[in-house]
């Protein structure tokens, strides 16, 4: 049987939005959606429509802010761009994010 | 900070709503179509394009549904929706809604009725600070009645136990009040510690309460008035403070008022110190003539008073081996011997039932609903709703319906109250007791309506929630048909027993008036009259008195019959212990009731055996008693009683002996439930300074003044007081019977009507689900009888089930109300027969109206039916 492309794991997608807005700009839904595929290259299952939530969440905490633009087709879209205090939140995620990440992989491997 | 912006952005959705929405809206459309434009490139037709961009994007309705999540107040948000869907639900389904409402409310009201009597007399206790340290303390005999202690128990109480703050006593008396210048009064009175008031925490109003000395043989005469009596007769003036009056013949200081509703221990307006009472550390030390409660000490429970109380009387039977072993001394809560033990747990288990048989009905007419419902809940499944949300708009709907049901039921709840008040309202009750709501009531009620909701919402939430669009309808409709089996079960198996209860209390009711017909009570009227001590201290007096009385009232026309006794014909009497002469000295207890010469005569009695007594009987030489029938059959079954000798006595003293001469009907003295052993003496045999005036002529309004003015030309200074019609007297005693039975009827017909309800909306919903199968059967030649069977046989087994069941707990009821039931067997298979009989034809007729529907269908319209 053939590894599945794995789900979004809890939590991380907030983390990727963030940083893709912050290395990439303004960016509306369908372009942080596809930046994010692009970069897991094909490994990540991620229906784009989920992003939305994560977008609304983000934006109600104050991390990310959004505007009306016009997308590439001529077609009213929402902006969104990363904030200050998303900025912050951001550096503070990725180190936590590093740790953990770290830490797994410490234990996995001791024990195998 | 960041959840602070959260809040509000939520908040701030219900205003923003629609614009959130149309936005939310746009959004998705451009990413569809920036998706279709990708594909469109990767050079896919414009259908296949847009597909693909719908298959990367995932669930829009889901995205559309997590963003409302995300955005507006979630609970909030969504509980607004459940509610809005649920009311359109129950308007949508009338006559449901309206039987589902109506079993509850019935339910509802019912419990909350009777937990309003249970709350006020024995949850609520007295009206008085910390009501719950006070303590009643009794002497049990064996049979669980609960008697009166003695002066020296009281003495050795307050030696001996460190668990009570304080013990007091008291006995009900009735004062004669005497003024110049105002007419004398009878007043009910108590003699009573002088430490009682304290012990209650209760100050008086004005003045003070007793003094320790107050409350020593020999001390100056004094006495606390009540605030009725206060306002009535002395006008509220507070002169009367410190002045004398005449209490029973004795110049007396008021020393203090009481407050206002205040009439410890029933209905009492007067208190003197116990002390005041004749013969209490003399003649009647050892009487157990005195009711004791005490208040429990800082610190200390009632079991562990109890238990102190209980080892203190068993010390002091071991130093006194002759006293009464059977018997032992006791407390409880004062407030909890005021009412029959056993009816108000009853009048809670039958109205538990009621609530039960109104869930289970209403879980039924829900569950025959889930079918529809299974087909709406399988497709928001499969839209995205999560079984949590399925449950919440279950629940929501189940606790609108009870919400619903608690408004009606709060409603009969008050009306129940107001009827029960009526029905007792001329039955002589404590002064605390209110049938009144409080918070403890408001409590309950609540806790009923929410605990109904769960329970009746429960079965169609857990089944339903677990619907899925693929195994729907077969799986919905056989767990449905599973709990409803269950559920009719629970029905009919309570019915049966409410019904049991409900017949079994009424046939000891009807019991007891076939009994009680054995004395005409038309035209008689009751009143009794005191001697005050000061002024007639000798039994001597005492005998004249009442003789005098008796013949002046046989000179009079209108008065066709009287007689004085030391008591009313069923209105309890004083216990003796009997020893028969060269028998089995095992000693018995019997009512003991001393007589005037006519008193058999007045009560329209005809001895069955011997004589009445003569004016001879009673003067010493000549001790004569007359027994009843129960007495003379259980005592000398097998020879004639008359001229045998019996003994009575008064705990440990020596009996004192008599000649049976003559054998009278049977009465319920003593005991609520029947007919006691019961023996007369003559008045003149222990004459007492008291006597109730029993007298037939034509009726109270003519009788009482011809009586009143020949008391006034004996002695000008007595009242008369007590006056009641004998038919009254009669009913109050029989008013258990009468208010409990006729509300398990109530109960018992409600869970019968409610059963019928629920076995009808089952077989009714039962056919509107087969009717193409009934169809197709009877296209095939079924007959209408197989047809009948084919819809009503759900509903056989488990009815025969709940008959079984029922039968069973039937018998239970019928054991716990052994003891307040009237020559009834709980075990009567008349009785049993009879309520399976009623229960089966009621739910054979809620089954065939439906099934016989079934049977007339017509074959091509029902196969066509859709």
């Amino acid at each position: 049987m053939a590894p599945k492309d794995s789900e979004v794991p809890y939590g991380t997608l907030d983390l990727m939005v963030l940083r893709t807005l912050e290395s990439l700009g303004p960016l509306h839904g369908y372009g942080i959606a596809r930046r994010i595929e692009q970069a897991a290259e094909g490994a990540l299952a991620l229906n784009q429509g989920t992003i939305y939530p994560a977008l609304l969440r983000l934006e109600q905490k104050g991390w990310i802010a959004s505007a009306w633009g016009t997308s590439e087709n001529n077609r009213r879209a929402r902006f969104y761009s990363i904030t200050r205090s998303g900025r912050k939140q951001l550096e503070a995620e990725s180190q936590s994010w590093g740790r953990t990440v770290a830490m797994v992989n410490r234990i996995l491997e001791n024990e195998s | 900070m960041s959840g602070l912006r959260v809040l509000l952005f939520r908040l701030l959705e219900p205003l923003l709503r629609r614009k959130r929405e149309r936005e939310l809206g746009d959004e998705i459309e451009s990413h569809l179509e920036l998706l279709t434009e990708e594909h469109l490139r990767r050079g896919l037709s414009p259908e296949a394009a847009r597909a693909a961009a719908k298959r990367d994007f995932g669930g829009v309705e889901q995205v559309q549904e997590a963003h409302r999540d995300q955005r507006g107040l979630p609970f909030a948000d969504l509980f607004h929706q459940d509610l809005r869907f649920a009311v359109r639900l129950l308007v949508k389904d009338g006559w449901l809604t309206v039987v589902a409402a109506a079993a509850l409310a019935l339910g509802i009201g019912a419990s909350n009725t009777v937990f309003t009597f249970v709350n006020a007399a024995r949850l609520r206790g007295l009206p008085v600070d910390e009501p719950e340290g006070v303590l009643a303390i009794h002497r049990m005999d064996a049979s669980g009645r609960p008697g009166g202690v003695s002066y020296t128990e009281l003495e050795a109480l307050r030696a001996e136990a460190t668990t009570l703050e304080g013990t007091a006593a008291y006995q009900r008396s009735a004062s004669t009040v005497t003024d110049a210048g105002l007419a004398a009064e009878q007043i009910r009175s108590l003699y009573i510690s002088a430490n009682a008031f304290r012990l209650l925490r209760v100050p008086p109003a004005l003045g003070r309460d007793f003094l320790p000395e107050d409350d020593l043989p020999g001390a100056a005469p004094v006495v606390v008035l009540g605030e009725g009596v206060f306002r009535s007769r002395y006008a509220g003036d507070a002169k009367v403070l410190g002045s004398t009056i005449g209490v029973n013949g004795v110049e007396t200081t008021v020393v203090g008022i009481m407050p206002d509703g205040f009439h410890f221990d029933y209905f009492a307006d007067l208190w003197q110190p116990l002390a005041a009472m004749p013969g209490l550390t003399t003649d009647k030390r050892d009487a157990p003539q005195l009711r004791a409660f005490g208040r429990l000490a800082e610190g200390f429970e009632l079991s562990e008073a109890r238990a102190e109380i209980e080892g203190i009387d068993g010390r002091r039977k071991r130093e006194r081996p002759e006293s009464d072993r059977e018997s032992r001394l006791t407390a409880a809560p004062f407030t909890g011997t005021i009412s029959d033990d056993l009816m108000m747990p009853a009048l809670l288990a039958s109205v538990a039932f009621l609530l039960l048989i109104g869930c289970a009905n209403v879980a039924n007419l829900l569950l025959a609903r889930s079918t529809h419902r299974a087909r709406e809940i399988g497709i928001r499944t499969a839209i995205g709703a999560t079984r949590f949300r399925i449950l919440r708009q279950l629940f929501v709907e189940s606790a609108l319906l009870a919400g619903l049901a608690g408004a009606a039921g709060f409603g009969i709840s008050l009306l129940g109250v107001h009827l029960f008040s009526n029905a007792v309202a001329d039955i002589a009750k404590p002064y605390y007791l209110h049938w009144s709501m409080d918070g403890r009531v408001f409590l309950f009620f609540a806790a009923v309506c929410v605990a109904t909701g769960i329970l009746f919402g429960l079965a169609p939430a857990l089944h339903l929630s677990r619907a899925n669009l693929a195994s729907l309808k077969a799986s919905a409709a056989r767990g449905a048909r599973r709990w409803t089996r269950g559920l009719i079960t629970v029905e009919v198996t309570l019915t049966l027993a409410l019904l049991a209860g409900a017949v079994l209390m009424l046939r000891s009711f009807v019991t007891l008036y076939r009994l009680d017909d054995v004395v005409d009570t038309s035209d008689m009227t009751t009143m009794s009259l005191r001697l005050p001590n000061a002024k007639y201290g000798e039994p001597r007096e005492w005998t004249a008195f009442f003789q005098s009385l008796e013949e002046r009232f046989a000179g009079i026309s209108a008065i066709s019959a009287a007689t004085t006794a030391s008591t009313f014909p069923y209105a309890g009497a004083a216990a003796r212990t009997l020893v028969v002469e060269g028998a089995d000295p095992r000693p018995s207890t019997v009512s003991y009731l001393t007589i005037g010469s006519r008193y058999f005569d007045t009560l329209g009695f005809r001895l069955r055996h011997g004589r009445d007594f003569t004016d001879l009987d009673g003067s010493p030489g000549h001790e004569a008693a007359i027994v009843n029938e129960l007495l003379a059959a259980a005592h000398f079954p097998n020879d004639n009683p008359i001229g045998k000798r019996i003994g009575l006595k008064v705990d440990a003293a020596d009996p004192a002996w008599f000649t049976i001469v003559g054998i009278a009907p049977d009465i319920r003295q003593r005991n609520l439930a029947g007919p006691d052993p019961t023996v007369y003496l003559p008045f003149r045999s222990d004459p007492q300074p008291f006597a109730v005036l029993l007298v037939r002529g034509a009726g109270t309004d003519a009788v009482v003044p011809i009586v009143r003015e020949e008391v006034r030309a004996l002695d000008p200074e007595l009242p008369l007081y007590g006056i009641m019609e004998m038919d009254q007297l009669l009913s109050q005693s029989r008013w258990p019977y009468r208010v409990f039975g006729v509300m398990l009827a109530v109960f018992a017909s409600i869970a019968l009507a409610l059963s019928a309800v629920g076995l009808y909306a089952v077989v009714a919903h039962s056919v509107s689900q087969r009717v193409q199968e009934i169809g197709v059967r009877m296209a095939l030649g079924a007959e209408a009888r197989q047809v009948s069977w084919l819809v009503t046989r759900t509903t056989a087994l488990p009815l025969f089930a709940g008959l079984v069941l029922g039968l069973t707990a039937a018998l239970g009821v019928g054991k716990l109300l052994q003891s307040m039931l009237v020559q009834t067997s709980p075990t009567d298979p008349l009785t049993l027969l009879a309520i399976v009989v009623l229960l089966l034809a009621v739910s054979s007729i809620a089954c065939w109206l439906p099934a016989r529907r079934a049977s007339r269908l017509d074959p091509v319209s029902a196969l066509r039916h859709e």
